[in-house]
């Protein structure tokens, strides 16, 4: 749950980057960093492990302003995508807000994203979290490559696969060309904050 | 109550829409489109080969590479420049073919750096033989490098009393003389093991460097039980 501090009206909202490994979750964060680097106050911090993976995670910090008289301050996570990290990726969730599913396009990369996803569900299972009711956004990455003469899968199979049940936001994108990296981003900010806006006026009463 | 939502998230919206402006793309990075292989170039398989190999490093693409890399040298082959670019490319291609996952990570950086500039060189029309010829030697200064640290990785270097003539940016040229520090777990495992397979080069069991390793050993393994001790309270 969000960090709210009525004193200093600020609220730290946690979004995480969530996938199968090479996904481009860690290019998606910079390319944001990159371009809205003049307007943000933290650098993005990566910790890569043999490789240039992602061991740990991903972050990066960034103050929106204020919405509803709030400050909001986004932290935006990476998790480590290869399946051996499962602990790393179970602390990253925690006390998740909302979160964006870079899926692979890549036609041979079909089974990593249905099971990334699934280890999302049961990692979100464990903090009394439900993939259906947390704010999700699902991004097609790599679409640049078609046009590379790799295959790659239909963003109709890629719904048919990931989304048919879960009927969330999602966007075909490239994280390194920068195609629907910020729309992936702000729809998922809007529509974590909503939910956490929600979450706190039902609480109000 | 649904005017009081709607409302608050078009004040959201209105807020990111400020923050991040309008969210086209028309001025991402188009890397290398103006010399991206068109679909009837020669050039254009070997960029799909290369754009999988940064996605996944599996038997087959690495296979791929090879053969085109060979069907290349033929058709390039009254193109030294070319030429010797694509051998190098086949070279590295074979590494991580051999070592797949474990291949040093610059390989993968070499491979793509040469492949670029095999681009570059074979279809501007504007570039320069000594350009060309410029672009060449620092690929092959570049392999030349990787090869170098590859070599000092494999073979351990003798172990003497003295201090290691620890200058990580000259090193390696003098491995006799030279005992780099292991940065990773997984270096200090392989200098380690590799010491043991050569029991004569091994100095006494109280040498520095093997005490540094050991020492290294016993932090990490205690930082693992701390970490999983700390991940069961967490879980409990």
């Amino acid at each position: 749950m969000a960090l709210i501090n009525p004193k200093t009206k600020e609220v730290q909202v946690k979004l995480v980057y969530y996938g199968p490994g090479r996904g481009g979750k860690t290019t998606n964060l910079e390319y944001i960093y990159n371009r809205y680097q003049d307007r943000m106050t933290t650098k993005l911090t990566t910790v890569k492990t043999y490789g240039d993976r992602t061991l740990f995670f991903d972050f990066l910090p960034l103050e929106i302003g204020a919405i509803g008289g709030y400050n909001i301050k986004m932290q935006l996570y990476t998790v480590p995508g290869q399946v051996k990290y499962q602990a790393t990726r179970r602390l990253v969730l925690r006390g998740v807000d909302g979160v964006v599913f870079v899926a692979d396009s890549m036609a041979l990369r079909e089974k990593m994203n249905a099971h990334s996803l699934k280890d999302l569900q049961e990692n979100l299972a464990t903090f009394d979290k439900s993939i259906f009711k947390i704010p999700l956004v699902i991004q097609y990455n790599k679409r640049d490559l078609a046009k590379e003469g790799i295959p790659l899968l239909s963003t109709e199979k890629l719904e048919n696969i990931l989304n048919r049940q879960l009927k969330v936001p999602s966007f075909p994108a490239s994280a390194l060309t920068g195609e629907n990296v910020v729309e992936t981003m702000k729809k998922a900010i809007s529509l974590t904050v909503s939910s956490l806006q929600e979450k706190l006026s039902l609480k109000q009463g | 109550m649904t005017a009081k939502k709607d409302t608050f998230a078009d004040e959201v919206n209105n807020r990111l829409g400020e923050f991040f402006g309008n969210a086209d793309t028309s001025d991402a990075p188009s890397q290398g489109t103006n010399l991206s292989p068109q679909k009837d170039s020669v050039l254009f398989d070997l960029k799909a080969i290369v754009l999988s190999i940064e996605w996944e490093i599996s038997h087959e693409t690495m296979t791929r590479l090879i053969a085109e890399t060979d069907r290349l040298m033929k058709i390039y082959r009254d193109n030294q420049v070319v030429h010797s670019l694509l051998k190098l490319l086949d070279s590295v291609g074979r590494y991580i073919n051999a070592k797949k996952a474990t291949a040093h990570p610059d390989s993968i950086k070499l491979l793509h750096s040469i492949h670029a500039n095999l681009q570059k060189v074979a279809t501007s029309e504007t570039i320069t033989e000594s350009q060309s010829k410029q672009i060449l030697s620092t690929e092959i200064a570049k392999f030349k490098n990787l090869k170098q640290q590859l070599l000092t990785k494999a073979q351990p270097p003798p172990l003497t009393d003295k201090q290691p003539a620890a200058k990580p940016k000259t090193a390696p040229i003098q491995m006799a003389a030279t005992v780099k520090k292991p940065q990773t777990p997984v270096s200090a495992r392989e200098l380690s093991a590799t010491a043991a397979a050569t029991p004569d080069m091994i100095g006494p069991p109280k040498d520095p460097v093997l005490q540094a390793i050991d020492e290294l050993k016993t932090l990490i393994q205690a930082e693992f039980k701390s970490l999983r001790e700390e991940l069961k309270q967490l879980r409990q």
